[in-house]
């Protein structure tokens, strides 16, 4: 009896150890603990997103089942969510250290605020209340989302713990080896805000939706620039801990200066013109500045900043390609001018319209609006069309050479940078972190990181070919010779000549060994082998026994 | 009892620390405070499209009863039709006479605030910079039929007589004199 109890009670304990395993234990790397914190973060952002909606009559009228539907899913997710952590509550060794580790549960603030999120539902449900208000609690849900960045933000706190709160912002907005998750979640929560802004900025400028959406957008708008004006704060605030700002007023107003902080400006910049200067003007159509917000989004992608640096550095040839450009065109508009005039004066009526006709023309555009009747007009427009595919491919041609070079070159100093870290043979973690952020910052993908780390060492002799070590195709060879490569100790004859301390560290191995050796072998069997001409030479018999003489002694 | 080690203490703020987080909630309070004002402006047109939308509602219910024979009210809103033309002795309404009924003190709309000015027209000739009190007004345009399709606007006279089938527009003049539609009805 006690016996098939005890095995039920460890069939029930092993199944939610199961559950728990699989669906909360973060440690566990075959279990699914992400994916099912992702699906109730999607859930919670989707049910915020339905919240906002439902206070537009507009939309909650005509679709008022489908948001209880709605509601009915999202508090059925959220209540298994509940009873599931109240079940494997004894297995989470957060709970489990008292006697009742179901209590420690319930009590603990995310169970609370798990609790309240769906608590009004039920209320109204079950008790038949005029519950209305409570269903502002709803919003509540929105703490839900605290459950998953909690932890990323003890984290951050744990590796900042010694640090300054300036250097706690610096590690927040600049990616820094102590940023951690927290660095990622904030840049993903400014790139989130820039594509509702940015979107907004767009829908508003549609009469139909800002008819319905005016006072939304106001209210986006004004969070957006509370959020841009807040990370541009904490950006100038921080900045003096690079050491190329350090000064605190100086440093400062140099980091204003800088191309991403002038966009930041002009990113919030309409918003408070608009609000300030209200009275005198009408400044609305500063509005359409803020779609400069879009730019911050370059601070997130080193392509732009390559893209300018390759511009910069071709500019003496684009400046050649744009000169016989702008000849061209002014040729073509006088001769266009010259021509046409005559025939046409209310199309060809001066010199800056024959321009506009001159650069469609040779742009290829072609729309067709001013066009040459006279035969010499024609003749002019045919060589123009042919010249025009040529003259204006060169600026784009040019850049794109010179954009794949900048990559090679990147590319390059990148595999300098390898060398200088594969000196000492092996990649510390910290290398590899800042091999990590430069591959990101010139879209590498991991394998190609390994190619080239994995060039880098056999150029470096740090390792053999494949085709030295293993057939080709030996996948399995090919993963252990690649896992241990870092640790390697016999290196090669190119790579010792160029680093003589190695070189002798190795000579004392091998002669270690050989002692050893000396030590050990059977002495009378050895000199027998190797007397043989067949087996050695002179040199090497003769030193062997000075070897195994002196190990002797 | 184990002492905190001391080296794994945060260091204490600075009186930087402090600035920092005062302009922190300095630019929280003004941004508020600025959206704050955006919001009541964008809520006050939001009003004032409210009142063109009564009027609409008005005007479409107008058209139906119109329709259906039934009874206009007010009585000087109710269109001639071409029979009533014909007749010399017929005395027409007004377009005047029907809007200062409507927004007259016994009128139908006489509830109808300007939402933007205490003292503010409640609906003006024209959406004018000029005159700074057409802010937050309705503004009613003829829309008059052209060859073309789209049809001619043009501005409401006191004296036009209201025809059957006469088309006309209703906007709002926002804070920035610009026009913002409402709709289209037909008397």
């Amino acid at each position: 009896m006690t016996d098939s109890h005890l095995s039920s009670h460890q069939k029930i304990s092993s199944i939610r150890r199961l559950v728990y395993d699989l669906l909360f234990n973060k440690d566990n790397p075959d279990g699914y603990s992400g994916l099912f914190e992702k699906t109730i973060v999607i859930v919670i952002i989707v049910n915020l997103v339905a919240l906002l909606a439902e206070t537009v009559p507009f939309i909650y009228q005509t679709r008022e089942s489908q948001f209880h539907l709605f509601d009915l899913v999202s508090v059925a997710i959220f209540t298994i969510e509940y009873l599931l952590r109240l079940y494997v509550a004894p297995e989470d060794p957060e709970f489990n250290q008292n006697k009742l580790p179901r209590l420690n549960f319930i009590k603990s603030p995310f169970a609370i605020i798990d609790l309240i999120a769906i608590l009004p539902f039920y209320l109204t449900a079950f008790f038949n209340l005029d519950l209305r208000a409570l269903r502002a609690l709803r919003l509540l849900r929105l703490f839900k989302l605290l459950r998953a960045f909690y932890p990323t933000f003890v984290d951050f706190m744990e590796r900042n713990r010694t640090r300054t709160l300036r250097q706690k912002v610096y590690a927040i907005v600049n990616e820094t080896p102590d940023s951690g998750k927290l660095h990622e979640i904030f840049d993903f929560f400014i790139v989130f805000w820039i594509i509702i802004s940015v979107t907004s900025v767009i829908l508003e400028s549609v009469n139909s939706i800002n008819y319905y959406f005016h006072v939304e957008f106001i209210i986006i708008d004004t969070i957006a620039v509370t959020i841009f004006s807040t990370e541009l704060l904490m950006r100038l605030y921080s900045c003096t801990e690079n050491p190329k700002y350090q000064h605190w007023l100086a440093g400062r107003l140099n980091f204003a200066r800088q191309w991403s902080s002038l966009i930041d400006i002009l990113a919030i910049a309409p918003f408070f013109l608009e609000s300030l200067l209200d009275h005198l003007f009408d400044l609305r159509f500063l509005r359409v500045f803020r779609l400069l917000r879009l730019m911050k989004l370059g601070r997130y992608t080193d392509a732009t900043k390559s893209l300018f640096y390759v511009i910069q550095r071709e500019w003496p040839v684009l400046k050649a390609a744009i000169f016989i450009m702008l000849m061209l065109v002014m040729l073509a508009a006088c001769l266009g001018y010259l021509f046409e005039h005559q025939a046409q004066p209310d199309k060809f009526e001066n010199i800056p319209q024959s321009i506009y006709w001159a650069v469609i023309t040779l742009a290829s555009v072609g729309y067709g609006d001013i066009s040459p009747v006279t035969p010499a007009g024609r003749a002019i427009t045919i060589v123009l069309a042919l010249l025009g595919i040529g003259i204006f491919a060169i600026p784009a041609a040019i850049l794109s050479s010179a954009f794949s070079d900048q990559l090679r070159i990147e590319r390059d100093s990148m595999k300098q940078e390898l060398y200088e870290m594969l000196e000492d043979g092996k990649i510390s973690p910290e290398e590899r972190s800042i091999i990590d952020a430069e591959a990101k910052r010139l879209h590498l993908s991991n394998a190609e990181v390994d190619r080239l780390l994995e060039k880098a060492k056999i150029e470096l002799g740090l390792v053999t070919t494949h085709s030295e070590h293993a057939p080709h195709g030996h996948h399995e060879s090919h993963e252990a010779h690649r896992r241990h490569d870092g640790h390697r100790h016999s290196l090669d004859l190119n790579y010792l000549s160029k680093h003589p301390e190695v070189a002798g560290e190795q000579i004392k191995i091998l002669l270690a060994q050989l002692q050893q050796l000396a030590h050990s072998v059977d002495h009378e069997r050895i000199n027998q082998y190797l007397s043989n001409k067949k087996h050695a030479t002179d040199f090497q018999k003769e030193t062997w026994e000075y070897i195994a003489q002196k190990s002797k002694k | 009892m184990k002492k905190p080690n001391a080296l794994n203490k945060s260091p204490p703020f600075i009186w930087s620390d402090y600035v920092f987080i005062a302009l922190l909630f300095i630019n929280l309070l003004v941004v508020i405070s600025l959206g704050r004002n955006i919001f009541i402006q964008g809520d006050k047109l939001e009003q004032a499209r409210k009142n063109g939308e009564t009027v609409m509602v008005w005007a479409n219910e107008l058209d139906e009863d119109f329709a259906n024979g039934k009874p206009i009210t007010p009585k000087k809103c109710t269109p001639a039709t071409d029979q009533d033309l014909k007749n010399p002795k017929f005395q027409a309404n007004t377009w005047g006479g029907c809007i200062n009924e409507l927004f007259g003190p016994a009128g139908q709309f006489s509830q109808i605030k300007n939402p933007f000015m205490k003292n503010g027209l409640v609906w003006a000739k024209k959406c004018d910079r000029e005159h700074q009190e057409s802010k937050g007004a309705l503004i009613f345009e003829r829309l008059n039929p052209s060859p073309t399709g789209s049809p001619i606007i043009s501005e409401f006279k006191e004296s036009d007589v209201l025809v059957s089938g006469m088309d006309f527009r209703v906007s709002v003049c926002d804070r920035g004199f610009i026009l913002i539609k409402i709709g289209e009805a037909k008397l």
